[in-house]
């Protein structure tokens, strides 16, 4: 047990190299976020075994907006990111890493960010860099950023291509998807754990979501259980 | 004396730019909508938009551009097409709608699906029954391509295509696309005066007509259930679409009736071809539902003659030197 759990690390490890400059000092420029699924490393097109033993798993996509970092200590706020928008993207590693103006020393213990697009930002026109509408996060037949997207093929699915899609978005209320996410954490470190939303979702029931409402909050409602401050 | 020169010449070409006027606000018009502060309106954009607008490129197989449903003849819609017609000879579902005064509309669509219009063009780009492209295989079409290296070049400062710059040039194009020159206009300015069958046609306008379509841009721009039945093979709920609120089944974007002799058919579905037939509707044809606009309930009484007065009143929103205003046209000379 002990050496398979030490084999994930690694992996982990090789995986996302920024967690070991990080780790040293516990505190580092760079928020840093790392994909799980359960307890292993989520890798892009491999195929998962589910919980069932007789069903399988693999995502393709894996994206969405960040914003609004803002660091805390005994609930008071301690440093706060220039306010910008960030899409963290697991096929593209760069973005992965968000670097941050945070001065090193700084003493926090939970860690505060957006997830999604404002409503201002939302109505205010045609954006440049990670809002710009050709990275794929822009609705098109209805105004509007898709926050975050989930894309993928499982066993389960019932369509003929055995896909999944969700495009998660809807910025006016009572049907609004943008999150605060709250991490207890004293490390710039945050671990996305996508098993929390996959056990909810019943594949077979349900394969996409692609336009605002009432099943793009509903899940949209599991997301910030999914980040946490270390992996589990 | 070389440098007095060239501040001449310079200072010539900034008051001529000026004096060309490409987006204004007309005499006795509310404040646009549209923020050109994130947008400032060039000569160089304008035209990136213009050619933008014209070329088929735009398309997944190179055939169908903005204008082949926008046409400048018929203010910037389709003439005798009652749904949109894109790529593959595919038929749409709605009637493309004139484009004229954005820069004073909130939401775009007959459901108001899209809120800004620097995103409206995304819908017919992508939609796989209009443009069926993509806005990313759009940019990188146009950056290889020589001539828009030069347009981007020449708008933006360097020759690196985006989607942001993309759409905001069309934008630009889109928002020089001012109507305020027609009879009416010319009547309100006391250029000069209404027949005075156009006159009764006014009056008739005023009491009912004006309370959605409000002058001066004989709009509201809001969105109404004006009676017509569900056409059953579309099933088209309009705008509940979008907001998922039942009071909004049945709601369409109340469009300008400005240009309207040249914009048939009219109607989100094109169902109507003549402006008869119209007036029919809201005389005879109004199907009840929850959702009615009050002002439709008891329905529109109007004789005969004064549905020809009415019309003759209409056909005062049209404006020619809009219609073939060649600034407007398509640009000849990047297609050679």
């Amino acid at each position: 047990m002990m050496i398979q759990m030490k084999r994930t690390l690694l992996i982990m490890l090789i995986l996302f190299g920024s967690v070991s400059l990080s780790a040293q000092n516990n505190k580092s420029e760079f928020l840093s976020f790392h994909f799980l699924i359960g307890n292993k490393a989520l890798v892009l097109d491999t195929v998962s075994t589910l919980d069932s033993q007789k069903d399988s798993l693999s995502i393709q996509t894996l994206k969405f907006y960040v914003s609004g970092i803002e660091f805390y200590e005994d609930n008071k706020s301690v440093w706060k990111e220039k306010p910008k928008y960030y899409l963290v993207n697991t096929s593209s590693h760069e973005s992965m890493t968000i670097k941050l103006s945070l001065p090193k020393k700084t003493k926090f213990s939970q860690v505060k960010f957006m997830l999604g697009i404002d409503s201002l930002t939302h109505v205010s026109g045609v954006m440049s860099g990670d809002l710009d509408p050709t990275k794929g996060m822009y609705w098109t037949w209805q105004s509007g950023y898709i926050h975050f997207k989930l894309e993928g093929h499982s066993t389960l699915c019932k369509n003929s291509k055995k896909e999944f899609q969700f495009h998660l978005g809807g910025y006016i209320e009572p049907f609004s998807t943008y999150k605060q996410i709250e991490i207890e954490s004293s490390s710039t470190d945050i671990y996305f754990d996508l098993k929390k939303i996959t056990d909810q979702l019943d594949l077979r029931v349900l394969d996409h979501v692609m336009l605002p409402g009432k099943e793009a909050k509903r899940l949209s409602d599991l997301l910030p259980a999914c980040f946490n401050a270390k992996a589990l | 004396m070389k440098k007095n020169l060239v501040a001449i010449v310079l200072l010539f070409l900034f008051a001529f730019t000026l004096k060309q006027e490409l987006v204004y606000v007309p005499q006795n018009w509310p404040k646009p909508i549209y923020d050109f502060n994130t947008n400032p309106i060039s000569t160089e954009k304008v035209y990136l938009g213009r050619v933008l607008f014209y070329d088929p490129l735009l398309s997944k197989d190179n055939t169908i551009s903005c204008a082949s449903c926008h046409s400048p003849y018929s203010a910037f819609t389709h003439v005798d097409h009652a749904l949109s017609h894109g790529i593959h000879d595919s038929i749409g579902t709605r009637n493309s709608p004139a484009l004229m005064n954005l820069a004073w509309q909130k939401l775009f669509m007959w459901d108001g699906a899209i809120h800004h219009l620097d995103v409206q063009a995304l819908a017919p780009i992508s939609h796989p029954a209009e443009m069926g492209n993509s806005i990313q295989d759009v940019v990188k079409v146009l950056q290889t391509n020589k001539k828009y290296k030069q347009l981007f070049s020449k708008a933006f400062g360097d020759t690196t295509v985006t989607g942001e710059k993309t759409l905001k040039a069309l934008s630009q194009f889109m928002l020089t696309l001012i109507s305020a020159n027609a009879k009416y206009d010319q009547v309100m300015q006391h250029k000069t005066e209404f027949s005075e069958q156009e006159k009764k046609g006014y009056a008739l306008f005023k009491n009912n007509c004006s309370s959605c379509h409000v002058e001066p841009l004989f709009s509201s721009f809001e969105f109404a259930n004006n009676g017509l039945p569900v056409d059953a093979s579309l099933n088209d709920l309009g705008r509940i679409k979008i907001t998922q609120k039942s009071e909004d089944s049945l709601l369409f974007k109340i469009p300008s009736l400005r240009n309207s002799e040249y914009s048939y058919p009219y109607m989100h579905d094109g169902r109507f071809k003549k402006l008869s037939e119209v007036l029919n509707h809201y005389t005879q044809g109004i199907h009840q539902s929850s959702t009615l606009a009050p002002q439709l309930k008891k329905g529109i009484t109007l004789s005969s003659p004064e549905k020809v007065d009415l019309i003759a009143f209409l056909l005062t929103l049209s404006d020619k030197e809009f219609i073939f205003n060649k600034k407007n046209g398509f640009p000849k000379e990047a297609f050679e």
